[in-house]
C-alpha cells in the first residue's frame, strides 16, 4: 500500500506534463521525423533518393555561404551581447530604484518587427537620415543595406531588440547573489573588483549558461529583420540561413531543405549538448 | 465603494444585455446555392446582325419588349417564342434625325433620353420635341418609370428626375460617390452608391428602409469594389419578386423575405464572361428570363432536368487572374456543365509571389496540386525538373485539334522531346515611329537615344512614350531585351546598359511632367502589351510606340492602315526591336501536372483552349490565336469591308500644336500584308518567356536607378548578384 503510495507521490507531475509533452511531440517531433523521412526521398514525387539530397545540400554554394554568414553573426553577435548586457546589468544593480527601469528594458522586445523594419528604413535606406546628414556634408550617400555594411546593421538590430531582456536576466542573476556573502567579503577586505570576478560572476554560471541559450536562439529570429528591410536575396553578407530555407520552400526544393533541416539541427543538438557538458565539467 | 462597484455591475449588465438584443434583432441574410437537379439553361436568340452593341435596357414599346440600338434606332425586340431577336424601326426616333446619337439611355413610349457624340444628353418627348437636358453632363443611368416619369443619376451622385417635354431636370436626392446600379421597380429606385443599396420612393420623395437580405447582398456590388464598369441591374418578376443579374450570376428575391436565391452561377454563364457586359435583365410573362449583354440577347429557361452538379472537379490553377484565363475557364465550365472547374488563383488579395508559391507547395505537398496549370510567370524550368509537368506529347491525341497549329509558337518549351507545356497564344513586340527614325532603332539604348532627342528637340510638355507607371520603361524594356540580359547567365554590363536606357527614357518622359500627360489607355490591358493605344498616339503626336501587339483586326490594322497622304508624316513600326527579332511572347501557357487526378478534363480544357473556335472568340487583348484555321479566317476578313472603320484624329506638329484634324481609313490586312505578316509569324523562334520572380528582381533594383537612389551600374550588379544567389541555391 505503502508502495504504491509512492509511485503515485513519484509521478503525480505526470498529469500536468503530458499535455506541453503532447504539443512538443505532435507539433515539433513529429513534422521533424516527417522533415527526417522527406530529406531521403524527391520534393514532389516523393520517390526515395538514398543521401542525394544530402550531397546537393553539402555541395550548394547557397547553404555554404547562409552557414558562414549565420555562424559568424552567431560568433559576433552573442559575445558583444553577453557582454554588453552584462556590464549595463552590473551597473544597473547598483542603482537604487532598479524595479522603476526594469519594465523599461523590455519595450525593445514589444516592438513589433514591422515598425522596427520601419525605423531601421528611415534611418539606414539610401534617401534615410543618415544618408541625408552624410550628403548634406558633401560626402556621398552610403548604401547601408545594400552593402556589406547591412551585416553591422544587421548585428546592431539584434543587439538593440536583445539587450534589455539580457540585462534583466543579468540582472535577476546579481540581485540573486546573496548579499551577506559580499559584505563577509568587503569586511575581509576585498575591493569592488575583487568582489565583481570572485564572488558575482562566478555565482552567475548558471545565468549565464541560459542566457546564452536563449541569445543563440533568438539569433535566429532576425532574419524577419533582415528579410522585411532587404526582401528574399539581401546583400550576401546578410544571407542566413532561414533566406536560403525560405528560399527553397518558394522553390519547391523541399527535398533538399529537409536534408539541411536534419543537418542544423544536428549542429545545433550537437553545440548545445557540448555546451552543457562543458558547463557540468566545471561546476563538478 | 460597494456603491460605486454595484453601479458599474448595473452599466455593464446593461451594455451586454443591449448588444445581446441588438444581436437577435439582425437576421443575417442567406444565400440559397444553387440545387443538385433543375436549373436555367442559357441560349442565344438568333440575331441577324453581330453583337447588340451600345444598345438601351430592356423596354416595352406597342407591346415588343427589347432594347433600342442607337446607330439605326431600331427596336431590337424578342420573337412572341422567345428564341430570336426581330428589328424594328422606330419612327420617331427616326423621324428626330438623330445620326449622331452614341447611346441611350432610357427609351421608352413615353420618350427617349440619349446621349448625343459631343452634344450633351437629350430627350425626346411622344410629340417629337427635342430638348437638351440641363444638369446631366455626367450622365450614368437613366430610367423610365411604370408612370412615364423619367429619372436619371449622373455622376456627382445627383438623381434627378426629368421633364420630358422640356428636358429641365430638378434634383430629388443625392447618393454618396458613384452609382454602381439604378433601376425603378414599382415606385423605387433602387440604387448602389458607395454607402450601399437605397431604396427611394419617388411618390413620397423619402428613402424607404431596405430590406435586410438585399442590403448586405447589394451593398457587396459598390462601384469602388467592382473591376467592371457595369455592375447590377435589377428587373421585377411576376410574383411580387426581383432578379438581380451581376458577373456572380442570377438571383431572385421575394419581396420581404430573407432568402436570396441563386438561378444562374456566373462561372458557367455570360454573366462572368469577363469579355461581355451585361446591359439588363427582363422577365417574360412566362417566367422565361432575359439577358441582354453587348455580345447580344439571351434566354434563361427552367429545366427542371438540367444537370447542375458537377461529376468531376478539375482544379486550374493560375499565378495571376487576367480576362484571357476566365473567359477560357467560363467557357469552358459553360460547355462542360458536368466539369466543375476550381480556379486557383496564386497571387489573389494582395499576395505576393513568394506567398503564392508556398501555397502552391503546401497544396502539392498535401496531395492537393492543380492538374492544369497555366504557368505564365512561373519558373518553368524548375517545375519541369521537379518533374511536375506532363509529357503532352505523349497524348497528343486528346488535345491537339485536326487542323494545324504554329508549332513554332505552341512548342517553344520542348525539351528534347518533352513538350511540357503549350502556349496558346502569343505576342509580338514592336516599336513604332517614324520612318526615318525607325531605323535608327536596333536596341533599347537606341529607344533611349531617341527619347532624349524628342524630349531636348520638341515640346517637353508631351510625353514620349505615353507610360502609365513610373516603373513602365523597366517592365516594357524586359520584353525587348529579355534573353540579352537573362539568357543565359546574368550579364552585368548588358543590364547596366538596360538600366542606363530605362532611366534615360523615364527621365525624357518624365520631364517637366510629374505624370504622364497624354495617356493612351485602355482598363483592359496591361501597360507592356498596349503597343497599339501608344501607336494611336504615334498617329497625331510626336511620339514612340513601344510595347507588344496582341491582334490582327484592331493591332494589325490599324498598324497597316498608316497613311502618308492623309497624316503628313511617314509613320512605320517593325515587329521585334532589331531587323533579324523573331522574338514572341508565349502567353496562356499550359502544363498538365503528373500527379493530375483528373487528367481527362485537363486535355479536354487543353483541347477547348486550342480549337478554332475558342481562338477566334479571344479577347482584344488576349494575343495572337496559335491556330491556323483561326488565323486564316481572320486573314480573310479583307474579303470585305465589315471590320473596316474610319476614324477621325487631331495630328500635332512638331512644335506640338495642332496642324489638322484628319479621317484615317482603318482597314483589314490585304493580301500582301497578310502573306508577310503570316511568314513572319511562322519564322518566330525567340520565345521571351518572362519569369515574375526574375522580373521583380529586375524591377526592383530598376526602381532605384529611375528614383536615383542607386545608378544604373549599382543597380545592374544588385540584380547580378541576387539572381546569382538565387542560382546558387
Amino acid at each position: 500500500m505503502i508502495k504504491i503510495y509512492d509511485i503515485k507521490r513519484k509521478y503525480r507531475y505526470l498529469p500536468f506534463l503530458l499535455p506541453s509533452a503532447a504539443g512538443v511531440a505532435v507539433f515539433t517531433f513529429l513534422p521533424f521525423a516527417d522533415s527526417f523521412r522527406r530529406s531521403f526521398c524527391a520534393a514532389v514525387t516523393g520517390d526515395f533518393v538514398g543521401v542525394n539530397n544530402y550531397k546537393a545540400v553539402f555541395g550548394n554554394e547557397a547553404f555554404g555561404l547562409a552557414v558562414k554568414n549565420t555562424a559568424v553573426f552567431t560568433a559576433v553577435c552573442i559575445p558583444l551581447l553577453i557582454g554588453i548586457s552584462f556590464f549595463i546589468a552590473y551597473g544597473l544593480s547598483r542603482v537604487k530604484h532598479i524595479r522603476l527601469i526594469k519594465s523599461v528594458l523590455l519595450f525593445p522586445m514589444a516592438v513589433p518587427t514591422a515598425a522596427l523594419v520601419l525605423i531601421w528604413q528611415i534611418l539606414f535606406g539610401d534617401s534615410g537620415w543618415i544618408n541625408h546628414i552624410i550628403t548634406s556634408h558633401g560626402h556621398g550617400a552610403v548604401s547601408f543595406l545594400g552593402s556589406s555594411k547591412a551585416f553591422w546593421v544587421l548585428v546592431g538590430s539584434y543587439i538593440w531588440k536583445n539587450l534589455g531582456y539580457t540585462v534583466l536576466l543579468w540582472l535577476t542573476g546579481i540581485m540573486g547573489v546573496s548579499t551577506s556573502v559580499i559584505d563577509a567579503a568587503k569586511v575581509d577586505g576585498a575591493n569592488e573588483r575583487q568582489v565583481l570576478f570572485r564572488i558575482i560572476l562566478p555565482e552567475l554560471k548558471p545565468a549565464l549558461y541560459t542566457i546564452t541559450i536563449i541569445s543563440f536562439l533568438n539569433s535566429f529570429k532576425v532574419f524577419r529583420e533582415a528579410y522585411l528591410v532587404a526582401g528574399a536575396y539581401p546583400h550576401k553578407s546578410i544571407y542566413l540561413l532561414q533566406h536560403l530555407f525560405n528560399n527553397w520552400f518558394v522553390n519547391m526544393d523541399l527535398d533538399k531543405m529537409a536534408a539541411a533541416a536534419v543537418v542544423v539541427f544536428s549542429v545545433i543538438f550537437a553545440a548545445a549538448v557540448l555546451l552543457q557538458r562543458v558547463w557540468d565539467r566545471k561546476e563538478t | 465603494m460597494k456603491m460605486i462597484m454595484k453601479i458599474t455591475a448595473f452599466i455593464a449588465a446593461l451594455v451586454m444585455s443591449a448588444s445581446a438584443v441588438s444581436c437577435s434583432s439582425s437576421k443575417p441574410a442567406q444565400i440559397k446555392q444553387l440545387s443538385a437537379k433543375g436549373g436555367y439553361a442559357e441560349k442565344k436568340l438568333e440575331f441577324a446582325y453581330g453583337d447588340l452593341g451600345p444598345a438601351s435596357e430592356f423596354t416595352d414599346i406597342g407591346g415588343k419588349v427589347g432594347a433600342v440600338l442607337p446607330y439605326t434606332r431600331e427596336l431590337c425586340y424578342i420573337s412572341k417564342d422567345g428564341t430570336r431577336i426581330f428589328r424594328d424601326v422606330l419612327p420617331d426616333l427616326d423621324e428626330a434625325d438623330n445620326d449622331d446619337i452614341a447611346t441611350i439611355f432610357a427609351a421608352s413610349e413615353y420618350g427617349y433620353l440619349y446621349w448625343k457624340m459631343n452634344s450633351n444628353v437629350w430627350v425626346l418627348s411622344p410629340d417629337g420635341t427635342e430638348n437638351q437636358v440641363s444638369g446631366l453632363e455626367n450622365i450614368m443611368y437613366a430610367e423610365f418609370s411604370e408612370d412615364g416619369r423619367l429619372f436619371a443619376c449622373n455622376t456627382n451622385g445627383d438623381i434627378l428626375e426629368v421633364d420630358i417635354s422640356t428636358g429641365d431636370t430638378k434634383k430629388i436626392t443625392g447618393g454618396n460617390g458613384i452609382f454602381s446600379t439604378f433601376d425603378i421597380i414599382g415606385s423605387n429606385i433602387i440604387y448602389i452608391d458607395d454607402d450601399g443599396a437605397h431604396f427611394y420612393d419617388i411618390d413620397s420623395s423619402k428613402e424607404t428602409e431596405v430590406p435586410d437580405a438585399l442590403k448586405d447582398f447589394l451593398g457587396s456590388y459598390r462601384h469602388e469594389r467592382l473591376t467592371s464598369g457595369v455592375a447590377v441591374d435589377i428587373c421585377r418578376g411576376n410574383d411580387d419578386d426581383i432578379y438581380i443579374g451581376c458577373s456572380d450570376g442570377l438571383y431572385r428575391y421575394v419581396m420581404g423575405g430573407n432568402i436570396i436565391e441563386q438561378l444562374i452561377d456566373g462561372f458557367v454563364s455570360r454573366f462572368g464572361d469577363p469579355s461581355d457586359e451585361m446591359i439588363s435583365l427582363y422577365c417574360g410573362e412566362d417566367g422565361t428570363l432575359y439577358a441582354s449583354f453587348v455580345s447580344g440577347i439571351y434566354s434563361y429557361r427552367f429545366d427542371p432536368e438540367l444537370e447542375t452538379t458537377a461529376a468531376s472537379e478539375l482544379k486550374i490553377y493560375t499565378l495571376e487572374k487576367n480576362n484571357t484565363v476566365s473567359k477560357l475557364i467560363s467557357g469552358f465550365a459553360s460547355e462542360n456543365r458536368g466539369v466543375k472547374v476550381d480556379l486557383q488563383v496564386g497571387m489573389k488579395e494582395g499576395m505576393t509571389y513568394s506567398d503564392a508559391m508556398k501555397e502552391l507547395t503546401t497544396q502539392i505537398l498535401s496531395g492537393n496540386a492543380p492538374d492544369l496549370m497555366i504557368l505564365d510567370g512561373l519558373d518553368i524550368e524548375n517545375l519541369i525538373d521537379k518533374n511536375m509537368l506532363t509529357d503532352l506529347s505523349e497524348n497528343s491525341e486528346k488535345w491537339l485539334p485536326e487542323n494545324d497549329l504554329l508549332s513554332n509558337v505552341v512548342n517553344w518549351n520542348d525539351h528534347d522531346g518533352k513538350l511540357c507545356s503549350v502556349a496558346c497564344r502569343f505576342r509580338l513586340p514592336a516599336v513604332g515611329a517614324e520612318e526615318d527614325e525607325l531605323k535608327k532603332i536596333s536596341s533599347y539604348a537606341d529607344i533611349a537615344d531617341l527619347c532624349e532627342e524628342y524630349r531636348e528637340k520638341y515640346d517637353p510638355m508631351d510625353t514620349i512614350m505615353g507610360y502609365y507607371d513610373v516603373n513602365d520603361s523597366v517592365r516594357i524594356g524586359l520584353i525587348y531585351e529579355w534573353n540579352r540580359l537573362f539568357g543565359s547567365s546574368p550579364d552585368k554590363e548588358a543590364l547596366t546598359e538596360f538600366f542606363d536606357s530605362c532611366k534615360r527614357i523615364h527621365d525624357a518622359e518624365y520631364a517637366d511632367n510629374a505624370e504622364a500627360s497624354v495617356t493612351y489607355w485602355s482598363p483592359d490591358v496591361t501597360s507592356e502589351n498596349a503597343f497599339s493605344a501608344r501607336f494611336w498616339g504615334a498617329l497625331g503626336y510626336k511620339v514612340i510606340a513601344t510595347g507588344a501587339v496582341n491582334d490582327i483586326s484592331r493591332d494589325m490594322s490599324m498598324l497597316t492602315s498608316v497613311d502618308e497622304s492623309v497624316l503628313g508624316k511617314k509613320l512605320s513600326y517593325k515587329l521585334g526591336i532589331s531587323e533579324d527579332s523573331r522574338s514572341f511572347l508565349p502567353v496562356c501557357n499550359i502544363g498538365i501536372t503528373q500527379s493530375a487526378k483528373n487528367a481527362d478534363d485537363a486535355y479536354s480544357f487543353l483541347a477547348y483552349a486550342l480549337n478554332d473556335k475558342t481562338q477566334e472568340n479571344g479577347n482584344d487583348y488576349d494575343g495572337f490565336p496559335v491556330n491556323e484555321k483561326t488565323l486564316k479566317k481572320m486573314y480573310s476578313r479583307n474579303r470585305n469591308d465589315e471590320y473596316d472603320y474610319t476614324t477621325s484624329l487631331d495630328v500635332y506638329g512638331d512644335d506640338g500644336k495642332l496642324k489638322d484634324t484628319v479621317e484615317l481609313d482603318i482597314k483589314s490586312m490585304d493580301n500582301d500584308e497578310v502573306k508577310a505578316f503570316d511568314n513572319y509569324i511562322k519564322s518566330l523562334d525567340q520565345p521571351v518567356y518572362i519569369e515574375y520572380a526574375v522580373r521583380e528582381i529586375a524591377e526592383a533594383a530598376g526602381e532605384k536607378c529611375l528614383n536615383g537612389t542607386e545608378t544604373a551600374e549599382q543597380a545592374a550588379e544588385e540584380t547580378v548578384k541576387q539572381l546569382e544567389l538565387r542560382m546558387k541555391e
